[in-house]
């Protein structure tokens, strides 16, 4: 059950939620992710790993945040082959 | 002179005659058809400009005598905005659908657009994403059966009169998803426009060392005004009259910032904003580029007032394509076939038409 406010920032996040974003892009400070339902949530970059990439998908636990790289390997592979069918 | 001698100088009279006239003849027809192929393609078929609001992304219609293209089309959230603008629009089929690139306040509504109309080419830079909002996209895009062509540097496609060269992306691989933008140069006839989608200093300064000339007349400005965007060698090369930042009121990016905005206005560049004008667009008759903002539309002067200004005209005359409506004293008129004449400006508003910024709301 997650308990999320309508302003999406990680700030509203508590301990109890749990979640899995992927993040679209930077825009200044933020990483703008996608959630599992297609919104938008803006988190401060300072509060992910260092290393965090566009596409990466991220799983947050309360204030604990990390990559799913089998995750994110698991989509990117997905998806190259379907753009290989779709590219001419 | 004798009957010999006769008949040899009316028959050279009747020579020179017959050069002569041919050669008149010929000049005139020639003189004709110049005129004509100017005025099939450039007179009354205006190049039309839609910068759709759809807060922070960006959303482009571009329509040509019927002919019509949409590059990007907003976040997921945006989707029916952008879907039923174009149906206001009498739009059935996108000739060309350009998704810049995978950010999903570009491309985020380009799946319902996809489901929603008859597409012909859709052109996306081959890279891919892991969201669910691309992979939205390309499962449209493989359910209605069409391939994606990747954009090619120098490339021209034609749309009915106007035409669009492919300007960037001139790498395979960026480390950001903004310089994979598909940039493209639209011109028509005298007029042109630059679409920059999310480009970066790094894809600008690539496009400048291109030697294609990107010069236009109107500047999308790259990245909502972010200072990624927007180099100042770019917009002397650029040297645009005008600037159109299409951005969403309150977005905590900072977008546009205040470097972008100053880099603009020191160079006398007129800008238009999404967030402050609504709906922007742009038309040209492939001379002059005029706008129309929404803002103007619908700014809070009291509409009693106004409709008693313009009861003195007996006929307004509203354009098929645009939904936007004129007095016949405006320059910017349809072609008669693209014509919807009103009675009452009261009838012209009911009937979903908007006010010319340019003869009636000024």
């Amino acid at each position: 059950m997650f308990h999320i406010k309508k302003r999406n920032t990680l700030n509203d996040i508590t301990e109890d939620n749990k979640m899995r974003v992927i993040i679209d892009r930077f825009e200044g400070d933020y990483a703008v992710c996608e959630k599992e339902n297609f919104e938008m949530i803006d988190i401060e970059i300072e509060k992910l790993p260092a290393n965090v990439k566009e596409g990466d998908v991220l799983i947050i636990d309360g204030k604990y945040i990390k990559i799913d790289t089998i995750e994110t390997e698991k989509r990117r592979k997905e998806i190259q082959s379907l753009m290989d069918e779709l590219w001419e | 002179m004798n009957k010999n001698a006769r008949i040899f100088v009316i028959f050279t009279l009747l020579l020179i005659f017959v050069i002569a006239f041919s050669l008149i003849t010929t000049t005139d027809t020639l003189k004709f058809n110049i005129t004509t192929d100017n005025k099939t393609d450039f007179q009354g078929n205006n190049l039309e400009v839609h910068f759709i609001d759809v807060g922070q992304g960006d959303a482009i219609l571009i329509t040509q005598n019927n002919h019509n293209m949409l590059i990007d089309a907003g976040d997921n959230k945006y989707e029916k905005t952008v879907v039923n603008y174009l149906k206001k629009q009498s739009i059935k089929k996108l000739d060309y659908v350009i998704g810049t690139h995978p950010h999903s306040d570009h491309i985020g509504g380009l799946d319902a657009v996809i489901d929603a109309f008859e597409i012909g080419k859709v052109i996306m830079p081959k890279v891919e994403h892991t969201t669910k909002t691309f992979l939205d996209v390309l499962t449209s895009i493989k359910n209605k059966g069409l391939k994606v062509t990747a954009p090619n540097v120098g490339d021209i496609y034609k749309l009915d009169g106007a035409k669009f060269t492919i300007v960037a992306p001139n790498n395979k691989t960026y480390k950001d998803l903004n310089n994979y933008s598909v940039v493209i140069k639209m011109e028509y006839d005298k007029t042109s426009f630059l679409f920059t989608g999310d480009a970066e200093v790094l894809s600008e300064k690539e496009i400048l060392n291109n030697k294609i000339n990107i010069e236009a007349d109107v500047l999308k400005v790259g990245h909502h005004g972010s200072d990624t965007s927007s180099s100042a060698e770019f917009l002397d090369a650029v040297k645009p009259k005008y600037a159109v930042i299409q951005v969403g009121e309150g977005n905590k990016y900072g977008h546009p910032t205040a470097e972008t905005l100053n880099k603009l206005k020191n160079r006398d560049i007129k800008i238009y904003r999404n967030d402050l004008d609504g709906n922007i667009i742009a038309v040209s008759d492939g001379n002059e580029i005029i706008f129309t903002l929404e803002r103007n539309l619908k700014k809070d002067n009291p509409p009693k007032e106004s409709e008693e200004s313009y009861e003195e005209y007996d006929i307004y005359i509203g354009n098929k394509n645009s939904k936007v409506f004129h007095v016949d004293t405006c320059n910017s008129l349809p072609i008669e076939n693209n014509r919807k004449y009103f009675e009452t400006f009261e009838e012209a508003l009911n009937a979903g038409y908007t006010p010319c910024s340019k003869c009636i709301t000024q």
